[in-house]
């Protein structure tokens, strides 16, 4: 679609003399036409065989097929003959820019399709990654909101307080401002009985060590698989040698049991 | 011009003969026969290939688009989360968090590990240690929740599929399903209650349900407390959306798939008018007063005495939703409202309102009361000795006068008293929609035996649960308007917006004059005697700073041995109004069978209300009252 639209810009171009109306001419008033003038001449010529490009024809058609042309134009007009030369030989140069422009194009698109395909991709892992740390930092606040309604509740509080050595206040007394601006004390202030000595402050124990080591996915399993050597028993967790044990592995990984499934 | 002619034909016939070797065709053949076969053939499959199209896209098309549909399109239900329980203050009582629970098809797995251990034999690796190698993982991933021993006897259960453990967190189940994509998670929700045993008794319990045999409708349903009636409104709406997925696994969502979604309507947050620091100090005071009265049980309720709203309703022990052992039927039992007691003295305010308002007697009038009164077949003492004495009025209801109040009864009349009691709401649904909630007991009017009169006046003969006993003081401390009790403050919808509960209802019991008379009349109940026999029965349960108007109870139960009264077996009551002059809190206290040998705790529950008072006086930063309560004779001369 292209390359008869650029063909009929050069031809304009070639007959920028000429009115519009004759570079617009169609295939067959181009061939049929009597030659007008010396400069119409050669936009006929070259826009005949490019028009044919258009049915397929092989370069050496082609060729073949403008040199026919010339040898006509030849016959009838050879004093002619010169200029045309010098015409043709301007075509092949502007078309093989015309193909290569094309290329370039292509090329450009192509990396480009690639480049964009690429790009998504990658923002396609990010965008799954940025899911399940958004998921994990929403678990992560629900477990701590709940940590902290925890901790808010009155019977944590009661316990931490008591385990402070606090305890709670005995009657208290109440000062009343009398219209005179006196004072007067209301009840008597309770003395609470010490509180017992508080028990050693509690700090949290530390994780069991086995506990943490024993949550490292890289960890080989022993002791529970008596037979299997250390490299063995870790086929089970390494990824490339899980690889073996895939097609065992698959099909309990697909299926769900009666009350699983969302 | 012919030889150049000539050439061009020349080159015509030698591409001819290219495009007819390229062909592959002998010379011989006719390029007009063998373009007519082609273009048959071409014809040929063309039209076979329109014909299969019509049949494929025309008759066939609804069933094989519904077959497509059927492999393809699986509806996946969005859960709806769970609303929240609040107290008045915003304190979360008991909330949802996601939750999985991992399972694993044993059978799948048995099959598939040991066709593997048959092929891959020098691996070393069957069913077995699979099963070791999973039980270690995730009992080192889950401490606490589940050992590896559990874990491998559920591996060797002789079942089809078992579930592992439930209630992990979210990541940790992901991380063990990718290590062992053999055992399933299945996404749950559990319900959260900080407060551990903190108004249990009112909230209930909801756990995850899966009785349904369709899995998408398993979900947290409440089985106890207002968890269970207010289900509906806690529970939300569960979504659904439709959408392709791979085929054998509904899990797998094909992306951009998911049409005709209908989001998940999450569930309203109620919140209550409990107070959790109330809640809680009631709780705790009653259980420590239960301990110290050797009594079998308690109930108490804190009542705003303008609103109704409950601040607190407790039982003296009661069940942990965190616990599953406590789960016991006893423990789960909210008897503060489920189970009615009979209120003994605490009742004759019923008579105290009803004389007063009649207007036969003020609280300074005098009554001859005598050692005791015969109604029917039946004869009614104090509970003290004594010979015919003047009480005042106020000094019938301070001392807690059986005969003085039955004399009153009496001279009011059946008709008259029964109108009054109904209007204080006994033996009616109180509406706080909590279940299990019992109305108590009235004998109807017409089923009363001679003696029923003497004995309703004083609190026997009738039931009534601890919130219509505080109810019924609610009533005289607010003016004479009973507002029905309520624990719902209002309902929070997921956007934001307030329902509030709709308004209770109320009933004019008596004018305000007469409301405030008897208030401070039972002023007296609290009053420290200057001379012998001027003591109410409860100046235990006065504050300092503060008028306190009240009523002590102790009634005879029913020994269940003998069918009769007992005499050892009571129950204590106490309902009192803090402060008298300008009312904020009604309180309700029963206990059970309390030892009353012991001295002071045992017959009373005053130091009880006393504690109870002070607290909410500090916590709610109560003004004192005017002045102390005037001091009343209650024995005259």
């Amino acid at each position: 679609v292209t390359a008869p639209a650029r063909t009929r810009r050069k031809a304009a171009e070639n007959t920028k003399s000429t009115s519009k109306a004759s570079a617009k001419t169609t295939v067959k008033t181009a061939k049929t036409a009597k030659p007008t003038g010396k400069t119409a001449a050669p936009s006929k010529e070259t826009q005949a065989p490019e028009r044919r490009q258009g049915a397929r024809r092989t370069s050496a058609a082609e060729r073949a097929y403008a040199r026919r042309a010339q040898r006509v134009e030849g016959r009838r007009r050879p004093a002619e003959r010169p200029e045309k030369v010098r015409r043709f030989r301007v075509l092949p140069r502007s078309r093989a820019s015309f193909v290569l422009t094309v290329m370039v194009l292509l090329a450009a698109g192509v990396a480009t399709t690639l480049w964009l395909s690429t790009q998504a991709i990658a923002d396609s892992y990010r965008l799954e990654q940025l899911r399940e740390e958004n998921s994990n930092l929403a678990e992560q606040s629900e477990l701590l909101q709940q940590d902290v309604a925890t901790a808010d509740s009155p019977s944590s509080l009661a316990a931490r307080a008591k385990a402070l050595g606090m305890v709670p206040a005995g009657e208290p007394a109440h000062l009343v401002q009398n219209p005179d601006g006196s004072i007067t004390v209301v009840g008597t202030p309770e003395k609470v009985t010490p509180p017992p000595p508080p028990p050693p402050p509690s700090t949290p124990a530390p994780p069991p060590a086995p506990a943490a080591n024993g949550a490292t996915p890289g960890m080989p399993v022993e002791g529970d698989a008596p037979q299997a050597d250390p490299q063995q028993a870790d086929t089970s967790q390494n990824p490339q040698s899980a690889q073996t044990t895939q097609t065992a592995q698959t099909p309990p990984a697909g299926t769900s049991g009666p009350g699983a499934g969302r | 011009v012919t030889g150049g002619r000539d050439r061009v034909e020349q080159r015509r016939r030698a591409y001819a003969a290219r495009v007819r070797r390229v062909a592959g065709r002998p010379r011989i053949a006719t390029g007009k026969g063998r373009y007519v076969g082609v273009r048959v053939a071409l014809v040929g499959v063309l039209v076979v290939a329109v014909l299969k199209l019509v049949e494929v896209q025309g008759f066939q098309a609804a069933a094989l688009s519904a077959k497509a549909q059927d492999q393809r399109t699986t509806v996946i239900t969005l859960p709806a989360q769970r609303g929240a329980i609040e107290d008045r203050n915003g304190v979360k009582l008991a909330f949802s968090v996601e939750t999985r629970a991992l399972s694993v098809n044993l059978r799948l797995m048995r099959q598939s590990w040991t066709q593997f251990a048959q092929q891959n034999p020098t691996k070393g690796q069957n069913f077995d240690t699979r099963a070791a190698a999973a039980a270690k993982f995730i009992a080192a991933k889950l401490p606490g929740k589940v050992t590896e021993q559990e874990l491998l006897a559920d591996f060797h259960k002789n079942q089809d599929f078992t579930y592992l453990v439930k209630d992990v967190e979210p990541s940790v189940a992901d991380e063990i399903t990718k290590q062992f994509p053999e055992i399933g998670a299945e996404v749950q929700a559990a319900r959260e209650y900080p407060g551990g045993t903190l108004a249990s008794n009112v909230i209930g319990l909801a756990n995850w349900r899966t009785d349904d045999p369709d899995v998408s409708k398993h979900a947290l349903h409440g089985i106890d407390g207002l968890e269970l009636s207010y289900d509906s409104e806690l529970a939300g709406t569960p979504g659904q959306e439709i959408a392709d997925t791979a085929e054998g696994d509904n899990s797998v969502v094909i992306p951009g798939t998911e049409r005709d979604v209908q989001p998940a309507i999450p569930g309203n947050n109620v919140v209550l008018t409990l107070d959790s620091d109330v809640q809680y100090m009631l709780q705790n005071e009653l259980a420590d007063y239960v301990a110290q009265s050797h009594a079998k049980d308690g109930q108490a309720v804190v009542m705003d005495a303008k609103t109704g709203q409950i601040y607190a309703l407790a039982d003296d022990k009661t069940f942990n939703p965190n616990d599953p052992s406590t789960y016991t039927a006893a423990l789960m039992n909210d008897m503060a409202v489920s189970t009615p007691y009979e209120p003994g003295s605490v009742f004759k305010i019923v008579t105290a309102t009803a004389a007063i308002n009649s207007g036969m007697v003020t609280p300074t009038s005098v009554v001859q009361v005598p050692g005791s009164i015969q109604i029917a077949d039946r004869t009614v003492h104090d509970a003290w000795v004594h010979g015919t004495q003047n009480y005042s009025v106020t000094g019938i209801f301070a001392k807690s006068s059986n005969v003085g109040t039955l004399e009153l009864a009496q001279r009011l009349g059946p008709d008259q008293y029964m109108a009054m009691l109904q209007k204080f709401g006994v033996g009616q649904a109180t509406g706080l929609n909590l279940p299990g909630e019992s109305r108590g007991y009235v004998p109807a009017r017409d089923q009363w035996s001679a003696s029923t009169f003497g004995n309703l006046p004083i609190g026997q003969g009738l039931s009534m649960t601890v919130v219509q006993m505080a109810g019924m003081y609610q009533a005289i401390a607010n003016n004479g308007l009973r507002v029905a009790p309520s624990i719902i403050k209002d309902q929070v919808k997921p956007d934001g917006t307030v329902i509030p509960a709709p308004p209770p209802q109320t009933v004019r019991v008596v004018s305000p004059q007469t409301a405030e008379t008897v208030r401070n009349m039972l002023r007296a109940v609290t009053q420290k005697g200057k001379t012998t026999g001027n003591s109410g029965t409860a100046p235990s349960a006065a504050l300092e700073g503060y008028q306190i108007s009240g009523k002590t109870g102790t009634a005879q139960q029913v020994n269940p041995a003998t069918g009769a009264y007992s005499d050892s077996l009571y129950n204590i009551t106490f309902a009192g109004i803090l402060p008298a002059d300008n009312p904020r809190f009604v309180v309700g206290i029963r206990l059970d069978s309390p030892d009353t040998t012991l001295p002071v705790v045992g017959d009373s529950a005053g130091p009880l209300f006393h504690e109870i008072a002070s607290y909410l006086a500090q916590r709610y930063q109560i003004p004192l009252s005017n002045g102390p309560s005037p001091y009343v004779q209650l024995v005259m001369p």
